[in-house]
């Protein structure tokens, strides 16, 4: 991991919260990389192996849990931190989400500056 | 023989004139075709350049609002970028719109901060005064939306209350609920109550709206519902209406009222709407003083009436029942 400047890979398709995101990651000296649905999310993981992945859940092509429980499948990919930012609020997403070892939960609306503050936390696991 | 070529020669200028008619609609059809095509390319060129425009503002707007958002720049460089261009004003306020439905904290207090720059206040005012009916609905959504009036906007909005326009009139009665003024909240709710064919959403919105702080439930704003709802220009099931957002906003500070209109052989208070409403009220508050006339009610003309009735004294004394035991242990027996 590039402790400087660890990379986060945004998969969201939203184009105002992703622009949000990347202004607040950049000025925090993130390396930031954006993609906006799940299967073009999976190839950037396996292609880019970011330090942590920021994941939606409601993604067209392959929604955020699909893409997570792939990856976890995946041998090299499994260990890679995620953290799920959604809208959705249900307490069954959330389990789901943590049995496949989410480093964080974090629901939307959100706080930038405790995005980055999470993200920061799960970084250093 | 001879009477069928009778029947040729008659039929042979006819079907000149038919083919002649039929290839002037034929021409008149591919003149209307060729206008509608380029009529909906010249629409798909306007909306691409709106398009563009639109991502051209937005993309110079966001920068700027997250740079805010995050203390590198202040409200008056914002201000600095409208220009005066109409299209402007939406581009920005979709913007911070969306990003308020995202986030939270001190992120959302400082983009509604942004929602009221002097600018866009400005450019809301301007609606307000349109000749354009839209226009001024869309100022008085502003203003709905965004809680922000003077007395200046007040003096409008009272005007627009009034307007022959349904939605205009509630937007407007709506907007001016953000007045710290009584006075004008209870002209808006008044003069929206009295127009015919209002909705119960509507009226609950305005309602929520009218009451200033809901966990402090004040006279002064009882005494001005009650003239709202007992005023004789307001029409039975308008009435009615205003009886089920006082119970549905849980507005406790008028069950001595609605004990009274209940009670009450004034004509206003005879529609069965109003008994109903009024008889859910009772029920609601769970007011144990009503039942007297609740049981009278049970012999009401009116079926609505008798089955609220039935099932307020079922509830009033189930409640009362469940109240009973938990009296003795306060009685002594020496």
């Amino acid at each position: 991991m590039n402790r400087k400047n660890p990379s986060v890979l945004l998969i969201e398709d939203d184009p105002v919260v992703s622009k949000l995101i990347e202004f607040k990651l950049k000025k925090n000296n993130f390396q930031f990389e954006r993609r906006t649905n799940g299967l073009e999310g999976l190839s950037a993981v396996k292609e880019l192996k970011p330090d942590l992945v920021l994941l939606d859940v409601m993604l067209p092509s392959m929604n955020g849990f699909e893409l997570l429980r792939q990856l976890r499948e995946d041998e090299g990919l499994k260990n890679t931190r995620v953290i799920m930012l959604t809208a959705s609020m249900k307490i069954k997403d959330k389990k789901t989400a943590f049995s496949h070892e989410v480093k964080d939960y974090m629901e939307k609306p959100f706080e930038t500056d405790e995005l980055i503050i999470r993200i920061n936390k799960a970084l250093l696991n | 023989m001879e009477q069928l070529g009778q029947i040729g020669y008659l039929l042979m200028p006819d079907l000149n004139t038919s083919m002649n008619l039929l290839l002037i609609v034929t021409f008149v059809l591919l003149l209307a075709t060729i206008m509608l095509f380029l009529i909906s390319i010249g629409i798909r060129i306007h909306l691409a350049r709106q398009g563009k425009l639109a991502e051209k503002y937005e993309n110079e707007f966001l920068p700027a609002i997250f740079a805010y958002m995050d203390d590198d720049a202040d409200v008056e460089g914002i201000s600095r970028m409208f220009d005066g261009i109409k299209m402007k004003y939406s581009i920005f306020e979709k913007s911070v719109i969306k990003l308020l439905k995202n986030v939270d904290g001190e992120d959302a207090v400082k983009l509604r901060k942004l929602l009221v720059v002097e600018p866009v206040f400005n450019f809301h005012l301007n609606q307000l005064k349109s000749e354009n009916e839209i226009e001024r609905i869309k100022g008085c959504n502003y203003f709905r939306f965004t809680d922000l009036v003077n007395r200046e906007i007040i003096s409008v909005l009272k005007r627009l209350v009034h307007a022959e326009n349904m939605y205009m009139s509630f937007s407007a009665a709506s907007a001016m609920m953000a007045s710290g003024e009584l006075s004008d909240r209870s002209y808006a709710l008044e003069a929206y109550s009295k127009r015919r064919g209002i909705s119960k959403m509507a009226l609950l919105e305005l309602f929520y709206r009218f009451i200033d702080d809901s966990r402090n439930q004040t006279e002064e704003e009882a005494i001005a519902l009650e003239n709202i709802i007992s005023n004789e220009d307001i029409h039975s099931g308008n009435r009615a209406l205003l009886i089920q957002c006082v119970t549905e906003t849980n507005y406790y500070f008028m069950i001595g009222s609605l004990q009274s209109w209940l009670e009450s052989d004034d004509s206003k208070w005879q529609d069965p709407a109003v008994v109903v409403a009024l008889i859910k009220a009772q029920r609601a508050f769970l007011n144990p003083d009503a039942l007297n006339r609740l049981n009278q009610l049970l012999n009401h003309e009116d079926e609505k009436v008798v089955k609220a009735a039935s099932e307020a004294v079922t509830e009033l004394d189930n409640k009362i029942e469940v109240i009973d035991p938990i009296k003795p242990p306060f009685q002594t027996d020496s």
